[in-house]
């Protein structure tokens, strides 16, 4: 190789690659793949023969027969039984084909073919054959002879040419086995790099973990589902956030599948990284990203694209749309095809898009998806289209009154031939109804923190003094808590109480919000507050009276189940502590300075401990207890046996004595307790 | 929980005040220490004071028992509120405690 001259000006200079890419052809064609295999060339020119044959008379002919050949020159060792003959060869002696007789002594038959190949897996065998019979000689080339010899045949004609065939045909089985370990193992290296690139390409997809506070900070539900058609492919997903009430998604999908489309995929999704501004309009993004691919993109390669901007407080959603699938949009039942026409991305140098602006009330929803499903055929060889899509949707709404994703791939499947040509993306953005009105009274300052909490959870932030009752909507009471306003926050105009910790209303559970949207009664205390103050006593007055339930058995065992709840939600769940040490008097003080402890913990205090109560027609009332501790299996809790004097351990099993069912939840963090209407 | 302990002869009367549950306080290993020194009496819980009883609470009066019965001393729970008779028949510590309504 010659140094190429120091250029006079700057430039790039590429020098060749010494391999072509994945090495398949060259690689088989490599001599140094083939197993080296010694003595197994017919050109040899000095052959070892091992002559098994107990005939004396039989030996002799194709000993001489042997010996009148001078090239190759044929060593002969006779053996006259399968025992000597295979001791031969365990011995190690060089062996280039082995002469067998079928009748010996010790073997005959086709076994003896099986038992000397056994002992020499890669030596030719030639069968010698007395019975003139081709079936036999035939079965006995299936079980692994590579040719045969008539013993009444002319020895000094067939034997010289039956042995250099055997050796050949021996070879060329050995290559071919070789050759098919190695493109084996070739594919083998292929698909793991395939899963790893898959892998990579999966993980560019939006995570539930990142995006989920924000969707539900916006009341949006995402769907998706994505199945690249050859491991990996074109088409891919995504979204990012624009602050406030904005949030922008999209789909994409270059021309091709398989690994070229994807790593136009990487390129691409890095660009919309790498430039994103939540400030510009559709349009323009995808101008600017057409722009860019076309200096990236070969000849021929481009993707079609679609990018919107869904703002929950306007109500609107803004698009632009680069030739890519027409989206549906749904709204109270009717579903529309947006006009998604536009130049891909990829194939002019300025192109031009145009962002549209819809309404996107609650309740809408939007579908974006790739051409895999309007290009699918269907067993009539039509292709699906737009038409059997929003067929697919029509039925879907009709039926479940939305158009989930999980169903409509589902039913997609049912009706196209499958597995699909083509890389398939399904994205739904549904935007969920406003939860009803909720008024938090708060007993002190609404900091601006506060003030986020709440927006974030759909409450409406009212100072106590000024939260009066309007119709339908509750209120629940936010503030330090005592006694004395809990207790005010579980009596009429209320309908709850809420601790605000040092961090706000972190850590309330959905379930406490939803109770009292339903018109139940609802307490959250941190744990402190909830072990030094009678937590359980105020909580049963405020149910008995909410629900009318008058003194006696079902007030008391109301009592007995919010009790024996709280208080195991209490020490197993916040405070972490084993009921079995309370089983003498010094156990009991240990238990308590364990309590007490405990208590001081900054994080099991920062736990909160929850009581709902919420009636529904037909179940009666149904209270659910939470902790947030580690959770425990209530089943398998109640199948253990207590002894009729133990002092721990009853408290699970008294509440199912005394409530109509319970169950768990959250892994064992909840238990949901019904009671008899 | 509040007690407050009478002898009257070869009996020795406990009365119980407000609840008797899992916040319980030293209290009752103080009450325990105090009935230690009246050996093999008849202890009577006097129990109409209190309001309110657990399983927690349940399992202190198991332990009573316990460390009473090691002084030769019997326990009986006497005019328990229907509340707390409740959990008592519930539990059915009837079988274990001599219970006087």
């Amino acid at each position: 190789m010659t140094t190429p001259p120091t250029p006079a000006t700057g430039h790039l200079i590429k020098f060749a690659s010494r391999t072509a890419g994945w090495r398949t052809d060259q690689a088989l064609k490599d001599a140094s793949v083939m197993p080296s295999l010694p003595g197994m060339r017919v050109a040899k020119d000095r052959l070892s023969v091992l002559l098994v044959e107990d005939e004396p008379g039989d030996a002799l002919l194709v000993d001489y027969a042997l010996r009148m050949s001078t090239a190759p020159i044929f060593h002969v060792t006779h053996v006259t039984t399968l025992a000597a003959a295979i001791a031969h060869v365990e011995r190690g002696e060089p062996v280039d084909v082995v002469l067998l007789d079928l009748s010996l002594p010790d073997s005959s038959g086709i076994a003896t073919v099986s038992r000397m190949q056994e002992a020499a897996s890669k030596t030719p065998i030639v069968i010698m054959t007395g019975m003139d019979d081709p079936r036999f000689a035939s079965s006995a080339l299936e079980v692994g002879a590579q040719d045969y010899l008539i013993k009444s045949d002319d020895p000094e004609r067939t034997v010289g040419r039956a042995i250099r065939y055997a050796i050949t045909r021996m070879a060329s089985l050995i290559e071919r086995q070789a050759l098919l370990e190695r493109i084996g193992e070739q594919q083998r290296h292929l698909l793991e790099e395939l899963a790893a690139a898959r892998a990579m390409q999966f993980d560019l997809l939006p995570r539930p973990e990142r995006l989920d506070p924000r969707l539900a900070e916006l009341g949006l539900t995402v769907e998706s589902f994505f199945e690249p058609s050859s491991g990996i492919g074109g088409d891919l997903w995504g979204c990012h956030d624009c602050g406030d009430s904005r949030m922008s998604f999209y789909t994409f999908d270059f021309a091709g599948h398989g690994i070229g489309a994807a790593l136009n995929v990487f390129r691409l999704h890095a660009l919309i990284s790498e430039h994103w501004d939540p400030r510009r309009q559709p349009a323009e993004t995808l101008r600017m990203l057409g722009s860019a691919l076309r200096g990236l993109l070969g000849r021929g390669q481009f993707a079609t694209m679609f990018l919107c901007t869904v703002d929950c407080e306007r109500g609107e959603i803004e698009w632009a749309s680069a030739g890519a699938p027409a989206p549906l949009l749904i709204i109270d039942g009717r579903q529309r095809f947006l006009d998604a026409h536009g130049v891909p991305l990829g194939l002019s140098k300025t192109p031009e898009y145009e962002t549209h602006t819809e309404p996107f009330p609650p309740g809408a929803s939007l579908l974006m998806y790739s051409d895999a499903i309007t290009d699918a055929p269907q067993a009539d060889g039509e292709t699906f289209g737009e038409a059997g899509l929003a067929g697919l949707v029509e039925a879907l709404l009709a039926d479940t009154g939305e158009a989930g994703v999980e169903r409509l791939i589902d039913d997609l499947y049912l009706k196209v031939r499958t597995p699909l040509e083509d890389d398939l993306t399904a994205v739904r953005i549904h935007r969920l109804a406003p939860p009803s009105p909720l008024i938090l009274a708060v007993d002190g300052e609404i900091s601006s923190h506060l003030a986020a909490q709440c927006s974030a959870r759909g409450l409406l932030a009212r100072p106590l003094a000024e939260a009066v009752a309007t119709a339908g909507t509750p209120i629940v009471v936010a503030g330090p808590a005592s006694a004395e306003a809990i207790a005010r926050g579980l009596a009429p105009p209320y309908s709850g109480f809420v601790e605000l910790g040092p961090e706000g209303l972190a850590g309330i559970g959905r379930r406490c919000f939803d109770t009292l949207r339903a018109g139940g009664l609802a307490l959250s205390l941190l744990t402190n507050s909830a072990y030094g103050i009678n937590t359980t006593g105020l909580m049963s007055a405020a149910i008995r009276r909410k629900m009318g339930i008058p003194d006696g058995e079902p007030a008391e065992l109301l009592d007995i189940c919010l009790a024996e709840s709280t208080c195991n939600a209490i020490i197993h769940g916040n405070l972490g502590i084993a009921s079995h040490l309370r089983a003498t008097s010094k156990g009991f003080e240990r238990f308590r300075a364990m309590m007490r402890e405990r208590l001081d913990d900054p994080v099991a205090a920062a736990r909160r401990l929850e009581i709902n109560a919420v009636t529904a027609p037909g179940t009666g009332l149904t209270i659910a207890v939470s902790d947030r501790g580690n959770g425990f299996d209530i089943a398998e809790q109640l199948d253990r046996r207590i002894q009729s004097d133990a002092k721990s351990g009853r408290g699970l099993w008294l509440i199912r004595k005394a409530c109509a069912s319970m169950h768990g939840e959250d892994g064992g963090r909840t238990l949901v307790m019904m009671f008899a209407q | 929980m509040q007690y407050r302990i009478r002898p009257e002869g070869a009996t020795v009367s406990v009365s119980l005040e407000g609840q008797l549950n899992f916040a319980a306080n030293e209290d009752f290993q103080k009450m325990l220490t105090e009935l230690a020194a009246h050996k093999g009496k008849k202890v009577v819980f006097e129990m109409a004071g209190l309001s309110h009883i657990d399983s927690v609470g349940l399992g202190l009066l198991y332990i009573a028992k316990e460390d009473l019965g090691e002084g030769g001393s019997t326990i009986t729970l006497a005019g328990p509120r229907d509340a707390v008779y409740r959990m008592l028949e519930l539990t059915e510590a009837h079988k274990t405690f001599e219970v006087r309504r």
